[in-house]
């Protein structure tokens, strides 16, 4: 590789640069462009500038010594001397890059320095350089060098251009004598401290989606942090230089110069194409590079992502050496003292814990790295006391670990002890950041080395697959420390392991072209197979990672106070640990978006749906209670029984176990109590009725008791009844128990009296009741015989669409179907008519919720005759459209009644 | 020229501006807000403890339009942000006296 392939044209260009400075530049930095287009690299584009710009600098500098006179250059010659410093005195001079010079003068040559100085910076100017120049003497220079940070910075790197080379060598002597070494410890801090500040505007991670190739982590600064550091702590002048002696490993000596290489390659092209010192890689910088650099759009990768991927690896690389590198020059003095100073302490045997650290004896080393369950036990112990692993022991398992077989951490022990980890409390994000960084975190899940550093080319997400997933994790651990509803519900939370495991994978199945919530379904299910999960442990997972888009979607895009909205949400969520969790994720998933991106207006909806579903899903489940709650629950129960003492604490707990949990939540313990004497009383083929007025809502209540075997559409025999009657049904409940005993209990306002019916009315009601479900009656006939106009509610003005839909996910016995509808009285019996004509029975059902709409959701749980759930696709859609085409006829005759059209009987 | 101004629920945001470009309006500004109005804010029990959130959250339309547009995008957004619940939102329509197109130093209609 030549540096300067046409050094003849760089010759010409210079001769015409004495005339056509500016042209001469701009054809020279065009000529460059074309190489650097054709495969040159930016270190030969950066050398070959450098060369330039160095020819141009000194001719000035020359041709204004013979200008001003014999005086002049004799001071120009002996007393000055013209300095390249910083990335110029480097000769890495980027297409646009700002010069750095300095004019060094003895004060004998104070005045025609001067004039000089003018006269190349001038030139300069002209050009349309940005110049950053001083004027110093020796005594200056040493004055201010170790006080000011970027002066002694800028001179490590110091270059005689023109004038006298013997005072350039005694500035460079005196400056590496007296300045550079001296107080390493405190510069070296000084400088990451400085380079801190830079990360905080320019982006504290490397997986920024528009990173500054020089000032974000993982920048071309990182380098120049090294050879600060490496200069003022080992008087290196090159990076082969602290390879050499063993202060940089190959492989980290490999890593930064490919880094190095592919930043400067970037920056060039930047420069170039902006024509100004642009450091930022822009999204259209990204797509227009990606092409230059030959990465073909692949279905489910662009080919900007795969070079952003390789961006982020090679700055990754970068920053993790820096870090190594920053870690060795601190860990000298320490090396220096006496062991005996810092108190090692045995853990476990294998490890040891020094200060801050925590690393592992050389010779138990191999054993450990060998050893996936050691490995994950040092990881945990790192995490639970807080400390730091050591910085070489990392390295090792790093280099290691391309060595070992995901295969070989599929043991019980790793299992636990990774479930362990993502416990806590505290420290569970950092601890995963070091095990991926290492690369181990990828042995336990193996689809995270795909995801690494792999970006989501959108304007929404400011990080990395990887980097936002752990990033979540951290948001997570930081809710629970807060104030306010989020905190509250993360405290409650009981399985953190399975919450941290869920936001770990949530977003795992990105990269790929399937949508990434079934791609990371599979990987959750895999990751909990691999882990050991049990049923349930695995059914939250899988949940959580699949629909990880349910709440905010809900959230964001639907009415909380709709029903229609609200009622699937609650069930596909199912109980409040899982609606916690997935508040928990969804809150950390957008907060880890990017700063900011998590606003209160945002938090506020997410809230406000969670408040709305709590209730519903502590009810909704079909749970039975714990043991021990049962037991509180049957104490209470037999303090309302009549008869208590002579059927026993025991019969009244294992009744209780056969109920639903929504039943025992919403029933009071003395109805409890009558439905109980009830069941108790029941012989077969009686029906019994349990009826009460309830003062606190103003409506009867009849609970129907009897065995299921008695007739078939005992809920629709029962919802006609009370149509035929008059009354309004406003709730019901629907139990069915294994046993065979049906408790269905029916809410119903009764607009005929104000105020409490009637006994005997009730006593009516109850009669009829028993008549048509004991086949003595039939409802046809009394639904004719009692037909009236609708009275009391009127239809609302504006009809909602019916709206029917099935859900056969939820639950593993049963097919639910939800309706919406128009409150339309009578519409109970239209809708339970329609199921009873479509063979299916009623297992459980839950009618109102009603809404501010005068719409009806009811919730019915059917099997076929068989009590077997509804599989086929054909019969499902079937029975949807038949219930939906029934439902609407009703309501239509039920608008044409209420006009004063007469139809007729109804049903 | 008029400036009208929704308040509007959130989830109703997408279907008014998909409902607004169908007639035609060229462009408009969104804002997360907080607010109440006569629906007031929220009460919940959360573990026992009362949550109130004294502010709804809401989004704000703004947007600007020559008089004769004014009925049309009314009734759109009305229509179109309609749930029929409280807390549906409000629709304000105050004049404008000047616009100024940055770009090109514009002013008045064109510059809508």
């Amino acid at each position: 590789m030549t540096m300067t392939p046409d050094s003849e044209s760089l010759s010409g260009l210079l001769h015409k640069a004495e005339f056509e400075p500016a042209s001469a530049l701009a054809e020279y930095r065009k000529a460059l462009g074309q190489r650097l287009l054709g495969g040159a690299s930016g270190a030969e584009v950066m050398a070959a500038l450098t060369e330039f710009v160095d020819g141009l600098i000194i001719g000035r500098y020359k041709n204004a010594m013979r200008q001003a006179g014999e005086e002049a250059r004799v001071a120009g010659a002996q007393y000055c001397c013209l300095v390249a410093l910083g990335g110029y005195g480097h000769r890495e001079l980027a297409p646009h890059s700002d010069i750095d010079i300095m004019l060094l003068y003895r004060e004998e040559g104070g005045e025609v320095a001067q004039t000089l100085f003018r006269h190349v910076l001038r030139h300069l100017w002209d050009l349309g350089f940005q110049v950053g120049y001083c004027m110093r003497t020796l005594h200056d220079c040493f004055e201010l060098a170790p006080t000011d940070l970027s002066i002694r910075t800028s001179m490590m790197s110091a270059r005689l251009l023109a004038g006298s080379p013997h005072l350039f060598q005694e500035f460079h002597r005196r400056y590496f004598r007296e300045v550079v070494g001296r107080g390493a410890g405190p510069f070296i801090e000084q400088k990451v401290e400085e380079r801190r500040r830079e990360y905080e505007k320019f982006g504290a991670t490397v997986y920024l989606l528009e990173p500054n190739v020089k000032r974000s982590q993982g920048g071309l600064r990182d380098f120049h942090l090294v050879r600060w550091a490496g200069m003022a702590r080992f008087h290196a002048a090159t990076l082969q230089d602290l390879a050499d002696r063993g202060f940089l490993s190959r492989q980290d000596l490999l890593s930064l110069t490919e880094a190095r290489d592919f930043l400067w390659r970037v920056r060039a092209f930047l420069h170039f194409e902006a024509g100004r010192a642009q450091e930022i890689l822009t999204f259209d910088e990204q797509v227009r590079l990606a092409s230059l650099y030959g990465f073909k759009d692949r279905p489910h990768l662009l080919g900007v992502e795969q070079f952003m991927q390789q961006y982020y690896q090679q700055t990754m690389g970068l920053h993790e050496t820096l870090v190594r590198f920053l870690d060795r020059c601190r860990a000298v003095p320490v090396k220096r003292r006496s062991p005996r100073v810092l108190p090692a302490a045995k853990v476990d045997s294998y490890f040891v814990e020094t200060g801050q650290h925590l690393t592992v004896p050389s010779e138990l080393r191999a054993r450990v790295l060998d050893s996936p369950d050691l490995l994950l036990r040092l990881f945990e112990l790192a995490g639970s006391r807080r400390l730091k692993i050591d910085i070489g022991l990392l390295d090792e398992i790093h280099s290691h670990m391309d060595s070992m077989s995901d295969e070989a951490f599929r043991t019980p022990e790793v299992s636990r002890v990774f479930m362990k980890i993502l416990t806590g409390p505290g420290a569970v994000a950092g601890t995963l950041e070091v095990m991926h960084r290492a690369h181990l975190l990828e042995k336990i899940i193996p689809v995270f080395a795909r995801v690494r550093g792999l970006m989501q080319f959108n304007q929404v997400h400011k990080y990395t697959v990887d980097q936002h997933t752990l990033l979540a994790v951290a948001k997570a651990e930081t809710f629970a420390q807060e104030p306010g509803v989020i905190g509250k519900v993360c405290q409650e939370i009981k399985r953190k392991d399975l919450l941290h495991l869920a936001i770990l994978l949530h977003d795992m199945g990105k990269g790929r072209k399937e949508d990434h919530c079934e791609v990371g379904k599979a990987i959750a299910e895999e990751t909990a197979a691999r882990l050991g999960c049990d049923e349930q442990e695995t059914r939250t997972l899988v949940f959580l990672v699949h629909r990880h888009l349910l709440m905010a979607q809900t959230a964001f895009q639907r009415d909380p106070y709709d029903k229609k909205v609200l009622l699937p949400f609650v069930r596909a969520v199912g109980t409040p640990e899982t609606l916690r969790k997935l508040l928990v994720l969804t809150a950390a998933d957008i907060a880890a978006v990017g700063p900011g991106v998590l606003s209160k207006w945002k938090e506020s909806l997410l809230i406000e749906l969670y408040l709305r579903a709590l209730p519903e899903v502590s009810g909704e489940q079909d749970e039975t209670a714990g043991p021990e709650r049962l037991k509180q629950l049957a104490s209470e129960v037999a303090r309302e029984c009549t008869n208590a003492a002579v059927v026993g604490l025991d019969w009244i707990e294992s009744q209780l176990g056969q109920f639903p949990l929504r039943y025992l939540h919403g029933t009071s313990p003395k109805r409890i109590a009558a439905h109980l004497g009830a069941v108790g009383r029941l012989q077969t083929g009686e029906v019994l009725i349990e009826e009460n007025f309830n003062e606190e809502l103003g409506v009867c209540e009849y609970t129907v008791i009897t065995h299921d075997n008695l007739t078939p559409g005992i809920f629709s025999k029962i919802a006609g009844v009370m149509t035929s009657q008059g009354l309004e049904v406003l709730d019901a409940q629907i139990i069915t128990r294994q046993d065979g005993v049906v408790v269905d209990t029916f809410q119903v306002s009764d607009p005929d009296y104000a105020g409490v019916p009637p006994i005997e009315r009730r006593a009516s009601v109850a009669e009829t009741i028993v008549r048509v479900l004991k086949g003595e009656e039939e409802v046809e006939r009394l639904m004719s015989r009692n037909t009236r106009l609708p009275s009391g509610r009127r239809l609302p003005t504006t009809r909602q669409a019916t709206e029917v839909q099935i859900d056969n996910e939820t639950c593993d016995r049963s097919t639910i179907i939800d309706v919406f509808a128009d409150d339309t009285q009578g519409l109970l019996y239209a809708i339970t008519r329609s199921i009873l004509d479509l063979d299916l029975s009623v297992h459980a059902a839950r009618i109102s919720l009603r809404d501010e709409l005068d719409q009806v959701a009811d919730v019915i749980y059917v099997t076929d005759r068989h009590g077997a759930k509804i599989k086929d696709h054909a019969r499902l859609e079937a029975i949807r459209t038949t219930i939906q085409k029934d439902i609407d006829q009703f309501i239509d005759r039920q608008v044409a009644g209420s006009e004063g059209v007469s139809t007729g009987s109804a049903a | 020229m008029k400036m009208i101004e929704a308040i509007i629920k959130p989830f109703k945001l997408d279907e008014v501006k998909d409902a607004l470009l169908e007639i035609g309006v060229h462009g408009m500004t969104v804002t997360e807000v907080k607010g109440f109005g006569r629906q007031k804010g929220s009460k919940e029990t959360y573990r026992g403890a009362e949550y109130t959130s004294d502010f709804v959250p809401k989004v704000k339309v703004e947007l600007y339009v020559p008089d004769n547009q004014v009925p049309k995008v009314v009734e759109t957004i009305t229509r179109s942000a309609k749930t029929g619940s409280v807390g549906d939102g409000k629709i304000f329509v105050s004049d404008l006296s000047t616009v100024v197109r940055i770009r090109t130093g514009e002013t008045g209609e064109s510059a809508l």
